[in-house]
C-alpha cells in the first residue's frame, strides 16, 4: 500500500529554492532552543549548555529525537 | 439464506445494539478518542517528515563545522583554499548565520547573511517574497523576513524597518525589504535574510571568520570521500554529509520514546481495560439473551455471528470516525491544541499549514491492533456462554 503524499508542485519548488538560499537545515516549527530548531547541525553544548548534569528541559524535546550528529564530536574519547 | 452476511442477523444485531444504547456509545466515545488521538500524531509526524524530505535535496553537499570542547566556533576563512585543493571539490562558500536574540519580545530570529544579496534579490526574490514598496530604498540595508518575524515586528510597532543592537551597543537600521510566501512558513517563520556584511555587522563577526562552510561536490558519489578527507585535514572540526542530514530527518521522531511512547502506553492501556471488561465475562442479562435464543433454536455459529456484527459495527464506525475526525482536525483546522506539543515554549509559532500524507500503512497496523482484538475480546465469553446449554444459561 503506498502513501498518498500532497503538495502542490509550485509550493515545493518555492520551498526548495528558499532552503537552496539559505542552506539552512530543519523546520522552523519550534524556535525554543537550537538544540531543536537547528537540530541536524546542533553542537553538544546546545543540549548542554548550561550545566552537563542539568538534563533538557524544553517540552519539545520530549517529542523530537536527538540527532546522531551529536555524537560526532571531535573532542569524544572512544573507549574500545 | 446468504451464508457469508446475513442480512437478519445484522438488522438484529442494530437493534441489540441499540437496547444497550449507553453503554455501547460510551466504549465507541472512548475507541474514537483513542483512534482520533493516534491518528494525529502519526499524521503531524508523517507531515512534518514528508516537510522536511521535500527540501532535502536543495540542502549543501558538506557542511564543516569547527567544534572546540563541543561547541561550535567561528571558522577560518583560510580553511577554504585547503578544502579547495581537495579532488572533487567544487565549490566551498563560507556562511555568516547565527541567532539574534530580541530582548523586547524574548525571541531567537536566525539571521542568515548572503553574499550579493542586491543581485540574488533582483534575480530570484520575486518568486520566493512578497516585496513591500513604501520609499525608496536606494543605498540602505534590506533583509527579506519570514512571516513571524513580521508578526513580532509590527507587535513592537516596527513597520518598515528594524534596528538591531551590534555587540558594541550601536544601532543598525535595517529595512524590511519583503516578506518570504506564507507557503514556506514553515521553513522561514523566524528567517531573516540580509547581506552577509551586514550580517557581519550585526553579529560582530570579523572578516577573516565565518560560522561554518558549505563544500558542494560535484560527483554525489564522491561526498563520504571527500568529507572524511576534510575531517583528516583539520581533526577539529566536524563534518555533516547531507546522507547525515538524511539521517537525522528520518529519526527525527522516536516511537520507542518521548510524547509517542507516553500516547501508546496510555492508549494501550485504555485499550485493554475495554477489552478486559469484555473478556471478564458476560453480564447475567446478556447470558439470560443467549440462552433464549438456543431455546428458540439459534445454533452457535448464529449467534457468534450476531456476536461477530456488533462489535464489528461498533469498532469499524468508531475507527472509521475517529480517523476522519482526525484528517479534519489535522489538515483542515491546523491541529489547534496538539500543535503546542509541536512547538513547545516558542514564541514565534507557524500557522501549522501542513501537506497532506497518508500512510495505508500506519493506519492499517492501527487498524489491525484494535480492531480484530476488540472483536475477539466480544465473541470469546459470547462463545463460552453459546457452547453451555440453554437451561443452564437461563438459569
Amino acid at each position: 500500500m503506498k502513501t498518498h503524499k500532497s503538495l502542490k508542485a509550485k509550493e515545493a519548488i518555492l520551498k526548495r529554492e528558499i532552503v537552496k538560499l539559505s542552506t539552512l537545515t530543519d523546520l522552523a516549527v519550534s524556535t525554543e532552543t537550537r538544540a531543536v530548531r537547528y537540530r541536524s547541525v546542533a553542537d553538544f553544548f546546545s543540549v548542554f549548555n548550561e550545566d552537563p548534569e542539568l538534563l533538557e528541559y524544553f517540552p519539545t524535546t520530549f517529542v523530537y529525537a536527538p540527532c546522531d550528529n551529536l555524537r560526532k564530536n571531535p573532542s569524544r574519547i572512544e573507549i574500545e | 439464506m446468504n451464508k457469508i452476511f446475513n442480512p437478519l442477523l445484522f438488522e438484529y444485531s442494530l437493534k441489540s445494539l441499540k437496547r444497550r444504547g449507553s453503554k455501547n456509545i460510551f466504549i465507541s466515545i472512548i475507541f474514537i478518542i483513542l483512534i482520533f488521538l493516534l491518528s494525529c500524531a502519526f499524521m503531524i509526524s508523517n507531515s512534518l517528515k514528508f516537510e522536511l524530505f521535500t527540501t532535502l535535496s536543495s540542502l549543501p553537499d558538506i557542511i564543516v563545522q569547527k567544534i572546540k570542547a563541543g561547541r561550535q566556533y567561528d571558522i577560518e576563512k583560510d580553511r577554504i583554499e585547503k578544502i579547495l585543493q581537495i579532488p572533487g571539490v567544487s565549490n566551498v562558500i563560507d556562511r555568516v548565520w547565527g541567532y539574534y536574540y530580541y530582548q523586547r519580545a524574548g525571541v531567537n530570529f536566525s539571521v542568515v547573511g548572503l553574499k550579493e544579496f542586491e543581485e540574488n534579490y533582483k534575480k530570484n526574490f520575486d518568486s520566493i517574497a512578497d516585496a513591500i514598496d513604501f520609499e525608496d530604498f536606494e543605498k540602505k540595508p534590506l533583509m527579506i523576513i519570514g512571516s513571524g518575524v513580521k508578526k513580532i515586528l509590527e507587535k513592537n510597532y516596527y513597520k518598515n524597518y528594524f534596528n538591531f543592537v551590534k555587540p558594541n551597543g550601536d544601532f543598525k537600521r535595517v529595512y524590511i525589504k519583503g516578506v518570504f510566501k506564507g507557503e514556506s512558513e514553515l521553513e522561514t517563520n523566524d528567517i531573516i535574510l540580509l547581506d552577509e556584511k551586514i550580517a557581519r555587522e550585526i553579529f560582530g563577526m570579523p572578516k577573516n571568520k565565518s560560522t561554518d562552510l558549505v563544500v558542494k561536490v560535484a560527483n554525489p558519489l564522491e561526498v563520504k570521500t571527500v568529507a572524511s578527507k576534510i575531517k583528516l585535514l583539520y581533526p577539529d572540526t566536524r563534518v555533516i554529509t547531507k546522507e547525515d542530514l538524511k539521517i537525522s530527518y528520518q529519526n527525527i521522531f522516536d516511537y520507542k520514546s518521548g510524547i509517542f511512547l507516553a500516547l501508546f502506553i496510555v492508549a494501550v492501556f485504555t485499550f485493554f481495560i475495554i477489552v478486559y471488561d469484555k473478556t471478564s465475562g458476560l453480564t447475567s442479562e446478556e447470558k439470560r439473551e443467549i440462552g433464549i435464543l438456543k431455546a428458540l433454536g439459534w445454533r452457535i455459529e448464529d449467534i457468534l455471528t450476531q456476536k461477530f456484527y456488533e462489535a464489528f459495527i461498533i469498532s469499524l464506525s468508531s475507527f472509521l470516525i475517529g480517523v476522519i475526525l482526525a484528517l479534519f482536525y489535522v489538515y483542515f483546522l491546523n491541529a489547534p491544541l496538539i500543535r503546542d506539543i509541536f512547538s513547545g515554549y516558542s514564541v514565534l509559532k507557524p500557522s501549522f499549514n501542513l501537506p497532506f500524507v497518508f500512510d495505508f500503512q500506519t493506519f492499517f497496523l492501527i487498524f489491525f491492533t484494535t480492531v480484530p482484538i476488540y472483536i475477539a475480546a466480544c465473541i470469546i465469553p459470547s462463545w463460552r456462554a453459546a457452547t453451555l446449554e440453554a437451561d443452564e444459561v437461563i438459569r
